[in-house]
């Protein structure tokens, strides 16, 4: 007896594939809008969600999000003088001054500072647009010389012998901040002899002749360190890192500040943004040609990942620059790596007359754990490397293992998600997959 | 260990070498006083080290001892080689030891290691599973790792020509300050590419040989 054909259960499949791949792509397309166009949240525009993909129209808000850094956006450029007395051209006095002052611009974690000594001796210092004001650079160009005085001002004690300076908060508040610093040991049996002397008065903390605090001594200090309360936030922070650095060999002072060009130069970072869209544009097509459906999918599954990977750089606040885009892109290259693994696996199988849907299936099975084998341990390591480093190497491994989980996701749950769907909905022809030439040659 | 397989050992081993020379007399590198004050050189090697530990691991805890040594093996190839590579180019290209070459500089040598596994790892496990379903006596273990290398070829190829293309596309936006910046990516893929076609399959055919880990490596 014949048994009935159950077309209630194709035809659910049928409907949920729709449902999926019309979910999944209008989500794709509102997320995509949104990323490259942001959106206002209220009327009164006074929250919004900022634009976070990479466009080189002005109207839209990305650079907000990913704020260009010094790279590739506008910097503040300083002409710094040394004193006219100095003699300019002799390679010793200024190669010191620079070697000290790049230190500084070192300890204040901004990154694209880029500091060049100009044909007329004076030195060109390159920031990043806003990252300092003129004041905060008159104080790093100070020479920063530090002494120890008595009440009656005679200096005792001179910065040379601070080792170690770091500020901690007096509070939870944070409203007050310690300066706290350590001396050599001639400084420590200094220090200790003159406070030894000095208890139940005070000594003043002297930067370049001008007293910057004055702290009274209640107890002998012999163990080679103190800390002085009272400071706000930002003059302890320089406080302590002009300590740290030691003193600049030649005054310098600030003749000009303009706005500077790029470190990578003017109008780099447009050509860029579409250099690198076209590239991507021309990594689809290829897909799109040697996969044909598969590959539309793959395309559509990149596209996921590209808006994603954006949106977490922004998120973490990794800025528009060179590390950023190594971290983006180079998750981009790797879920091409992912794609082209799985699809490699499946074209063969294809070639031999099995369907589509047990190709995918084979293929994330097998082959497609080769991406798989190079995604987990990178993730790993990356994560190795955020711990390690709290440089350059940790911002970009951040950036870097974000994009690396949300490659994993989008290429071995998402696009398989799609393809299945896909594959369901189109059929499991095989010529949809590869081209008939390719499968007449199997045969 | 034939004569072109001992050939590539010996050549990675000269431009390591020179490089070394090359960095130690600043020759070449010579850091502007920002990008030497900005980059923490140092923590490259720990970075480093810390990769060629995890390949060890990985391929351990992955696949076997084997593999573990070719891996790891290939990863510390690929970054001496790499890193000597730039010393040695940024003679020709000064803007390599400057900011913001210099500050990045890090980041590409470290990248290397994402081009290593994406070269070695497929033919290790292309080799895997040709041992694994071949018969020693018909197909050796050298012979296994020249068919894993050819086998995986194509395939290693089409998978750099994506990279390939995105560093074309920002040094033709960018220029010769991009070419600086970006200088470590083609010479780590090209290096990895050396490695994986030269060095892995060599080194896991003899560490499969000398460590019989596994009974279809006998």
């Amino acid at each position: 007896m014949a048994k009935p054909v159950n077309t209630k259960k194709t035809f659910n499949k049928k409907a949920i594939a729709a449902v999926t791949v019309a979910v999944l792509l209008v989500l794709s397309i509102v997320v995509g809008y949104l990323g490259v166009t942001g959106r206002k949240l209220d009327n009164e525009g006074l929250y919004k969600l900022l634009a976070w993909i990479p466009t080189t129209s002005e109207k839209y808000t990305w650079r907000e999000a990913l704020v260009p850094g010094a790279d590739f956006g506008e910097t503040d450029a300083y002409v710094l003088a040394l004193p006219q007395e100095q003699d300019t051209a002799a390679d010793d006095t200024v190669t010191p001054t620079v070697a000290v002052l790049s230190e500084r611009m070192a300890q204040t974690g901004i990154s694209g500072v880029a500091i060049e000594t100009m044909d007329d001796g004076n030195i060109m210092l390159t920031l990043p647009k806003g990252a300092l004001n003129k004041q905060n650079v008159e104080t790093l160009t100070a020479p920063a010389r530090f002494a120890f005085a008595d009440p009656s001002g005679v200096e005792f004690l001179s910065g040379d012998h601070i080792t170690a300076a770091n500020i901690a908060p007096v509070d939870q508040q944070m409203t007050s901040w310690y300066l706290a610093f350590e001396f050599d040991a001639e400084g420590k049996q200094i220090f200790a002899d003159k406070t030894t002397e000095l208890v139940g008065q005070s000594i003043a903390l002297n930067r370049d002749g001008q007293m910057i605090t004055q702290a009274s001594i209640g107890e002998p200090l012999t163990e080679g360190g103190a800390s002085i309360p009272g400071f706000a936030y930002e003059d302890a922070f320089y406080n302590a890192l002009l300590m740290r650095t030691g003193e600049l060999p030649n005054a310098l002072s600030v003749n000009d500040v303009a706005q500077g060009s790029p470190l990578l130069g003017e109008g780099v970072m447009n050509r860029l943004i579409i250099a690198l869209w076209v590239a991507c544009g021309l990594i689809g097509l290829y897909l799109i040609i040697r996969f044909r459906l598969g590959g539309l999918i793959a395309l559509w599954a990149l596209a996921v990942a590209m808006i994603l990977n954006w949106f977490f750089a922004a998120l973490a606040g990794g800025g528009f620059n060179v590390s950023t885009l190594l971290a983006v892109y180079g998750a981009f290259a790797l879920a091409v790596f992912g794609i082209l693994s799985i699809f490699r696996g499946m074209e063969g199988d294809l070639r031999r007359g099995r369907s589509a849907k047990q190709a995918l299936k084979d293929s994330y099975a097998g082959p497609g754990h080769t991406s798989l084998d190079v995604l987990a341990p990178l993730l790993v390591l990356t994560l190795i490397w955020i711990i390690m480093d709290n440089g350059s190497i940790g911002r970009f491994a951040q950036l870097f293992a974000i994009a690396l989980i949300v490659d994993m996701v989008i290429v071995h749950l998402l696009m398989r998600v799609m393809m299945v769907s896909v594959i369901e909905l189109a059929g499991d022809k095989t010529a949809m997959f590869v081209s008939e030439s390719e499968t007449e040659e199997a045969k | 260990m034939n004569k072109t397989k001992r050939s590539s050992w010996i050549l990675s081993a000269i431009v390591v070498v020179i490089g070394a020379v090359v960095l130690l007399t600043k020759v070449g590198m010579k850091l502007d006083p920002a990008a030497s004050a900005a980059v923490d050189y140092s923590q490259l090697l720990f970075c480093s080290l810390a990769a060629v530990v995890l390949a060890l691991f990985y391929g351990f805890l992955r696949f076997d001892r084997a593999n573990a040594i070719a891996l790891s093996a290939a990863v510390l190839h690929d970054l001496l080689v790499t890193m000597a590579l730039v010393v040695l180019l940024s003679a020709v290209l000064p803007r390599i030891a400057a900011v913001p070459a210099a500050t990045t500089l890090a980041v590409t040598v470290l990248l290397s290691v994402a081009f290593t596994f994406c070269q070695s790892i497929p033919i290790l496990r292309a080799a895997r599973h040709i041992v694994r379903t071949t018969s020693r006596r018909d197909v050796s273990l050298d012979d296994a790792a020249k068919m894993a290398v050819a086998e995986t070829r194509s395939f290693r190829v089409t998978v750099s020509l994506p990279v390939l293309l995105l560093v074309v596309a920002a040094v033709v936006a960018g220029g010769i300050q991009m070419l600086s910046v970006l200088i470590a990516l083609p010479v780590a893929l090209a290096v990895s590419h050396f490695s994986a076609e030269l060095i892995t399959p060599t080194l896991w055919a003899g560490s499969a040989a000398k460590l019989k880990t596994r009974k279809v490596y006998r």
